[in-house]
């Protein structure tokens, strides 16, 4: 019955699910869409889980949250969920045009669990299941290299636009501002090496 | 990246780390039946994860953040209450997408059905949740119901 009915564009409804979907492209680790409508993410995480006998790793998949960490259960419950959703409403999908944007994330999630379970081979008689990238042990240095290079980019790309209304473009606060972007430089690259 | 990124392992022993990957597999191949090499392939690594998990003895299954290695770290972030709700989930899937009715009945099984009930039914009022998908495995087969209807001989 439900399936009768139409779904209005431009309804609140669109709205939600667009974001939604939006948000789930936001979050998506590996060789980033350049068809994605969110313009400012690029590539990231391409050696993960890379080894000799595993040349393509585990890149790709959705990262958590900001923390970048990447989880398989609930990577595998999103993408059974989207799956159920399009079997069940895949008119309604077509309807808002929204039909091979949601392909094309549940795609993005498949070919990540495609690579995380590997059946025993000649190598090994055991199954092998990825079950997380990255761990919370990460994290602090994580914030520090974000910081770091939030600096760097605002300087290089933005002109100073922010560091100049910080500063007002005052030459004595620019100079402990810098003292601060080394020493985190310093210890980021210090919880690297350890 | 520029921080070390270590990956946590498991193996056929996440039971319900593993029914989850099979129902997304298996779900995922209906989404992508028009495109015949790529939802056989899901369906096929489906079917292969499920065999490697369903074979073990009972007393070697358990959840995926019951082993350290495995699950220590996500315990914090989605901790698995129990598995037999994830394997039944499965079961049903796997077999919406093959057909194949040894998936429907392994997924109906009564004894496994009231184990899945014990377990969920008081977790989160039994509401549909990442860790709670025994509502959702009562509402799936009700479609085969719906087109195979039970005949009053």
């Amino acid at each position: 019955m439900l399936k009768n009915v139409k779904v209005p564009l431009n309804s609140r409804c669109y709205d939600e699910l667009f974001m939604s979907l939006t948000d789930k492209k936001l979050l998506s680790a590996g060789r980033y869409p350049k068809s994605s409508p969110v313009k400012f993410r690029g590539d990231s995480a391409l050696e993960d889980g890379v080894s000799s006998n595993k040349p393509d790793g585990l890149v790709g998949g959705f990262y958590d949250s900001g923390n970048n960490m990447k989880f398989t259960f609930p990577t595998a419950y999103t993408v059974t969920l989207l799956s159920w959703s399009v079997i069940e409403y895949h008119p309604k999908y077509a309807d808002m045009n929204e039909l091979d944007h949601v392909k094309d994330i549940i795609r993005w999630g498949t070919d990540y669990l495609l690579k995380v379970f590997v059946a025993p081979n000649a190598t090994s008689n055991q199954t092998t299941i990825y079950s997380q990238v990255s761990h919370m042990s990460s994290r602090s240095t994580i914030i520090k290299i974000f910081i770091v290079q939030l600096f760097l980019n605002i300087e290089s790309s933005m002109s100073c636009l922010l560091l100049n209304s910080i500063t007002k473009c005052d030459a004595r606060l620019a100079v402990p501002i810098m003292m601060v972007m080394n020493k985190l430089m310093t210890t980021a690259g210090k919880d690297q090496k350890t | 990246m520029m921080y070390p990124r270590p990956v946590s392992k498991c193996d056929a022993r996440a039971s319900d780390l593993a029914g989850e990957i099979v129902a997304a597999l298996s779900a995922s191949s209906l989404v992508f039946k028009k495109d015949n090499n790529y939802s056989g392939e899901l369906a096929k690594a489906a079917e292969k994860l499920f065999e490697q998990v369903t074979k073990l003895d009972p007393s070697e299954q358990g959840t995926y953040t019951s082993v350290d290695s495995c699950g220590g770290e996500a315990r914090k972030f989605y901790n698995s209450s129990s598995y037999t709700d994830e394997l039944i989930w499965a079961g049903t899937w796997l077999f919406f997408a093959t057909g194949n009715t040894s998936y429907l009945a392994y997924a109906t099984d009564a004894v496994r059905l009231q184990l899945a009930q014990s377990e969920e039914a008081s977790i989160d009022g039994g509401i549909f949740n990442w860790n709670n998908k025994f509502s959702a495995t009562a509402v799936t087969p009700i479609k085969v119901l719906f087109q195979f209807p039970i005949k009053d001989e």
